[in-house]
């Protein structure tokens, strides 16, 4: 029987190309819009994901990761004094902007890091090192704002409004894969110089994030809750809460998350509904053929095995059409400045999708023919 | 003596309830024996149809029985009834019913995997049934490249696959033209005399009685003899 499927699949050509058509669409969307959910996800967490600390410590109600607000530098002092702590360290995180040469401004995310250790620095290079912006006006800027900001050279000065005061800044590297969730382009520099640059202004003596590794990383959820006693009027989370803690706020608090899960929960549904309105029609009319195999000997549950199987080879042709295309327009989208993560994980999750999807809609047929009266094979 | 393959007793079937229920068949009594063609014939609506899907073990009669080689039928659920099919029958529709995305080599291969012949055997097997038909070098056409007369001797070949004992045709000449539906019939025949199939023939065409061994007549779901 899983002769006659794939002989009557292959041999109606123009029925297969419509029902591939609806998985392909299906399959597509629902990989790029959750591609792009977790790549702007990713880039919402990707310096707390790439920051080797166990610990964040950050201004009270601290939404997420972009959000924050200053708190006195000197508490890491507090943080350091337990025995548990491996290292502490402070990064700051301001917006503020760049001049263009063609004289516009554009909005920058600026984290300062201590270029000795790395810690908050830039995680993967394009060119020169995170320690090259160590004494000195010097910053590493992420080369993926290249569209927003022009052509990035080393060597090339660029005038940033810090905290009101107009510096110029050298850039000395090109970080990768630094992205923000709103796109801002991310722009590195060493922690003391932006704390040079806080001195006179209101937020002198604070910091934006300490961050905290311990001797024994089995010990985090304890030592946070220490914390949490120890600095009443910060928060505290674990790595992971505050991954979670960004992510939640990017997709429940302003919905955009939600917003890209009903698109693809609609391209799911469409594509469903087109893959069951082909396969119902495909049955409909091999309703003589299929009342034939029955008149013939055939059993509903031999009948049942051709549909589901058309149903089964559509969705792996079509979903495999999909992965191709979602894999050839990525390059395409990213270059347009949208980021996309399309981890194995999401394949197997869509590709389970896809198929539950072809074979629901195939079970209606599948009921049809299990009602079906053969008699009707004497009909003209 | 020719042997018995297949008896109706008494077979009733009532289609609706109440006022609206119409007797399609009243008490039906029908043999079949090998190497014999029976011919049913009657008017349309006269219940035709209705016998024969009930002697094909299609239909369940609403009173009286079947029996096939010495099976009562009417306990069996409809796995059973599907093996029974499978085993014992072949089927000539007026509409030839073959399927279109195989080729008439494919049609006749469908039956013999469906009765579980080895791979080995099945290629041979239909080659040999569609050159038995006068169809050999048309093996490999799809339906819509076959004439009626050609796709009518696909559909004879295919029910002829796996060697069934009883062959149910339904109106098989209606589509074709006189010529090609005396060949048919004279095919249906030839197989039934060296063969030995019990070969069923509806029709309302009186040329069929040429080849009959036996005729019955259906009139409002009554045998008149």
């Amino acid at each position: 029987m899983l002769w006659l499927a794939f002989r009557m699949l292959f041999q109606e050509r123009g029925s297969l190309a419509i029902t591939l058509v609806g998985i392909v669409f299906s399959t597509v969307l629902t990989l790029v819009e959750v591609g792009i959910y977790l790549g702007m996800m990713g880039n919402a967490t990707s310096v707390v994901r790439h920051t080797d600390a166990d610990i964040w410590v950050a201004s009270k109600n601290v939404p997420n990761f972009d959000f924050m607000q200053p708190f006195p530098a000197y508490r890491i002092n507090r943080v350091r004094a337990l025995d548990e702590v491996l290292w502490a360290e402070k990064i700051h995180l301001w917006f503020s902007f760049l001049k263009l040469a063609d004289g516009r401004r554009e909005q920058i995310q600026m984290i300062g890091f201590n270029p000795d250790t790395g810690i908050g620095g830039p995680w993967a290079m394009a060119a020169g090192k995170p320690a090259d912006v160590k004494g000195g006006h010097y910053i590493i800027m992420d080369q993926s704002s290249i569209q927003r900001l022009g052509k990035l050279e080393l060597g090339s000065m660029w005038e940033i409004n810090l905290f009101n005061k107009e510096q110029s800044f050298k850039l000395v590297g090109l970080s990768r894969e630094a992205l923000s969730f709103t796109t801002i382009p991310v722009v590195f520099t060493s922690y003391n110089e932006m704390d040079h640059s806080l001195m006179g202004s209101n937020f002198e003596g604070n910091t934006s994030f300490v961050v905290v590794k311990l001797k024994d990383p089995t010990k985090t959820d304890s030592v946070a809750q220490s914390l949490r006693a120890m600095l009443p009027n910060n928060d505290v989370y674990t790595r992971q809460e505050f991954i979670d803690r960004t992510v939640n706020y990017w997709t429940i608090q302003t919905g955009i998350g939600l917003a890209f899960f009903l698109t693809a929960i609609l391209a799911v549904l469409i594509g469903g509904a087109i893959v069951g309105q082909t396969i119902y029609a495909g049955t409909i009319e091999h309703l003589r053929d299929y009342g034939t195999l029955k008149a013939m000997g055939a059993k509903n549950d031999d009948i049942n095995l051709v549909i589901l199987t058309q149903a089964a080879v559509s969705a792996v042709l079509g979903f495999a059409i999909g992965v191709l295309v979602t894999l050839a327009s990525r390059h395409g989208i990213e270059t347009a400045g949208v980021s996309m993560q399309l981890p194995l994980l999401l394949f197997a999750v869509v590709f389970a999708i896809i198929v539950a999807t072809c074979l629901a809609a195939a079970y209606i047929s599948v009921r049809k023919v299990k009602t079906l009266d053969p008699v009707m094979v004497f009909r003209e | 003596m020719d042997k018995l393959i297949l008896e109706t007793r008494a077979v009733n079937k009532i289609y609706g309830a109440g006022a609206a229920q119409v007797a399609a068949l009243q008490s039906a009594s029908v043999t079949l024996t090998q190497g014999k063609v029976l011919l049913i014939m009657g008017p349309s609506g006269s219940g035709k149809t209705t016998l024969l899907s009930i002697m094909g073990c299609i239909l369940r009669p609403t009173f009286g029985d079947v029996v096939v080689h010495g099976r009562n039928i009417s306990a069996c659920d409809e796995r059973e009834l599907a093996s029974i099919r499978r085993r014992y029958f072949g089927f000539v529709f007026q509409a030839f019913n073959l399927f279109r995305s195989l080729t008439a080599q494919e049609n006749v291969e469908v039956v013999l995997r469906m009765k579980g012949r080895s791979k080995q055997r099945i290629h041979a097997e239909a080659a040999d049934l569609l050159d038995r038909v006068g169809l050999a070098r048309r093996a490999h056409a799809y339906p819509r490249d076959l004439s009626g007369g050609e796709k009518q001797r696909t559909a004879i070949a295919r029910a002829l696959a796996g060697d069934p004992p009883i062959i149910l045709a339904d109106e098989p000449t209606a589509n074709l033209d006189s010529k090609t539906g005396r060949d048919i019939l004279q095919l249906l025949r030839g197989h039934a005399q060296e063969l030995h199939k019990a070969v069923t023939i509806v029709s309302h065409d009186p040329k069929v009685e040429e080849v009959a061994h036996r005729v019955i007549y259906l009139e409002d779901g009554r045998l008149k003899s």
